[in-house]
């Protein structure tokens, strides 16, 4: 290859499209964007692939140029994000992230976007279950009251703000992508130092009302491994 | 003569190789730490690399998009295009190029490379900034999502409207006061536009057109994920939430949230509306503010424009913004 510029960013836009590729087809790309977004994997597999096949085509024929330490350092610093998955690539966003994203005066405030009333068979869930809490008027609508039988799951949180015997199943709503996850809790009754954070749990129980906040109270309670797909939509 | 020119390259690789060795086999190396130590399980570490993935993931493809696109109007459109639209007052062009962004259904990544390339080609900078403002917050899927997210709280249509007119608003003002320069005092110069050969067929200087852009924003765009993530992983939401009532300070907080965050305007309305105790005036700032300036932004407008640009920004933004949405809170709030 007698231009070895375009030949390295060729190599990095291949090793984005086959990163893109890899996210479509193992199904990875729910860890870390929401369906509003998924068009842009397909997107950038596609394109990123054409740039590099163009690129790697090209090179050959290009004027001879060297590649300099600082191109290939700026070259290279496209690769960071893809190091970091190698690194770490089971990343989730848990206990942690929720108590950073939480930005209401309470956790079971946090994520109040009214969702739609659930229609037919559509099961009630944290989102229905949270907004319920806030405006009455949306539970009505929703069927949403006292003794309801549910069945959530969702991870181990503790934030401050949750009535008293009770913590957090989370789970996080994302729109985009993780960046944009807010989380949401329903209070389940249990003692607190019961469970550490994070642990996946499903929980089956009615609903009932503590201090104006629908609270959880489980029949049964399985630990689980975390879904495939965790985020709700 | 001829020995001299082999020679050359020879003697220079015994200084260069190593330290090229050294990046690759530390990257490695970091990998392997944090895949077999607990490091790579820890809350902070997954956090961080989540988030910092997720922010770069969805803004590449907008990035490639921009690049495309610029790359076109590099090679394709042809000077006496340009020529034809500077020629035209600068009091048309601004709110004509703003008005522009209704129609450029990308993120805050795509504008930037765009709008640098028109500007370089002979737009008003003024122009091309209103352009770069405006097409995050005005483009129809921003739009559409901002009715969405608000329409459970009745407010679909006001936030939309607000949203419009003041990202309007503060392009064209932000355009005026920042773009009465020449380009070469607005842009930083990049290598690549100097060795720009208009003798290459078309079709290799849009490929090479494209890449330089990509990888000249896109590393920009990877450092300014890494600072969002970071501070997404280290400060905690609530440290605002104590003065969300107070409706200055209440929408300077928002602002700073939004620049921490550093989220894609297409879906900044369903995380606008999850805060619940900021007044809706404060909301809308974070809505404005947000697609305008924040961390990401501010490494790759840093690449873009000469020095100082962010604080020149942040000094027409702030103000602007922030007025704007004590009028919004006064009317609708």
């Amino acid at each position: 290859m007698r231009d070895r510029r375009r030949l390295a960013r060729g190599l990095v836009l291949a090793c984005w499209a086959a990163f893109f590729a890899w996210l479509h087809l193992s199904g990875e790309k729910t860890r870390y964007l929401g369906p509003r977004t998924y068009w842009v994997v397909v997107f950038g597999a596609i394109v990123l692939g054409a740039a590099a096949l163009a690129h790697l085509m090209t090179a050959r024929n290009a004027p001879r140029r060297a590649l300099e330490p600082r191109d290939a350092l700026g070259i290279g610093a496209l690769l960071v994000p893809l190091l970091a998955v190698a690194a770490v690539p089971s990343a989730e966003l848990g206990a942690l992230a929720a108590s950073r994203k939480t930005a209401g005066a309470g956790a079971a405030s946090v994520g109040a976007i009214a969702p739609p009333v659930p229609t037919g068979d559509e099961a009630i869930s944290f989102a229905e279950i949270n907004y319920a809490s806030e405006s009455p008027e949306y539970a009505g609508e929703a069927g949403i009251a006292e003794g309801m039988e549910v069945e959530l799951t969702g991870f181990v949180t503790h934030p401050d703000g949750l009535p008293e015997g009770t913590l957090g199943l989370t789970r996080f709503h994302v729109s985009c992508c993780a960046a944009d996850a807010v989380p949401y809790t329903v209070p389940l009754v249990a003692d607190p130092g019961s469970r550490s954070d994070d642990v996946w749990l499903r929980v089956a129980g009615n609903l009932a009302l503590r201090d104006g906040t629908y609270v959880l109270d489980p029949r049964e309670v399985t630990v689980v491994d975390a879904p495939s797909d965790p985020y709700l939509y | 003569m001829a020995i001299g020119e082999r020679a050359a390259p020879a003697a220079r690789l015994p200084a260069q190789t190593p330290g090229w060795l050294l990046v690759p086999v530390a990257a490695v190396a970091a990998v392997l730490l944090v895949r077999l130590t607990a490091l790579g399980g820890a809350a902070e570490v997954e956090t961080f690399v989540l988030v910092f993935t997720s922010i770069v993931v969805e803004a590449l493809p907008f990035i490639l998009l921009g690049a495309l696109v610029s790359a076109a109007i590099e090679v394709y459109v042809p000077d006496r295009a340009f020529d034809r639209l500077a020629r035209l007052p600068a009091a048309m062009q601004i709110p004509g190029a703003a008005l522009g962004g209704l129609a450029f259904p990308v993120c805050e990544c795509g504008s930037v490379p765009v709008a640098r390339r028109v500007i370089a080609r002979g737009l008003h900078p003024g122009a091309g900034l209103a352009f770069m403002l405006a097409a995050p917050i005005l483009n129809p899927i921003v739009i559409f999502s901002t009715v969405v997210a608000y329409g459970g709280r009745g407010l679909a249509l006001e936030m939309a409207a607000g949203r419009i007119v003041l990202g309007l608003v503060l392009a064209v003002v932000a355009g005026w006061a920042l773009g009465n320069v020449t380009p070469e005092e607005l842009l930083r110069p990049r290598e690549g536009d100097a060795s720009c050969d208009h003798a290459e067929p078309k079709r290799a200087a849009f490929v090479e057109h494209l890449a330089g852009d990509f990888f000249y924003m896109g590393k920009f765009v990877i450092a300014g994920a890494g600072l969002a993530a970071l501070l997404q992983t280290a400060i905690p939401q609530s440290l605002v939430s104590g003065v969300a009532r107070t409706p200055v300070i209440g929408s300077l907080a928002l602002m700073a949230i939004a620049f921490v965050l550093s989220l894609c305007s297409e879906a900044d309305a369903f995380v606008a509306v999850s805060f619940t105790p900021f007044p809706i005036g404060s909301q809308l700032a974070f809505l404005v503010f947000g697609p305008v300036v924040d961390a990401k932004l501010a490494f790759l407008y840093g690449a873009t424009f000469r020095r100082r640009f962010v604080l020149r920004l942040l000094a027409v933004a702030l103000p602007v913004t922030l007025a704007g949405s004590l009028w919004f809170e006064v009317m609708v709030g």
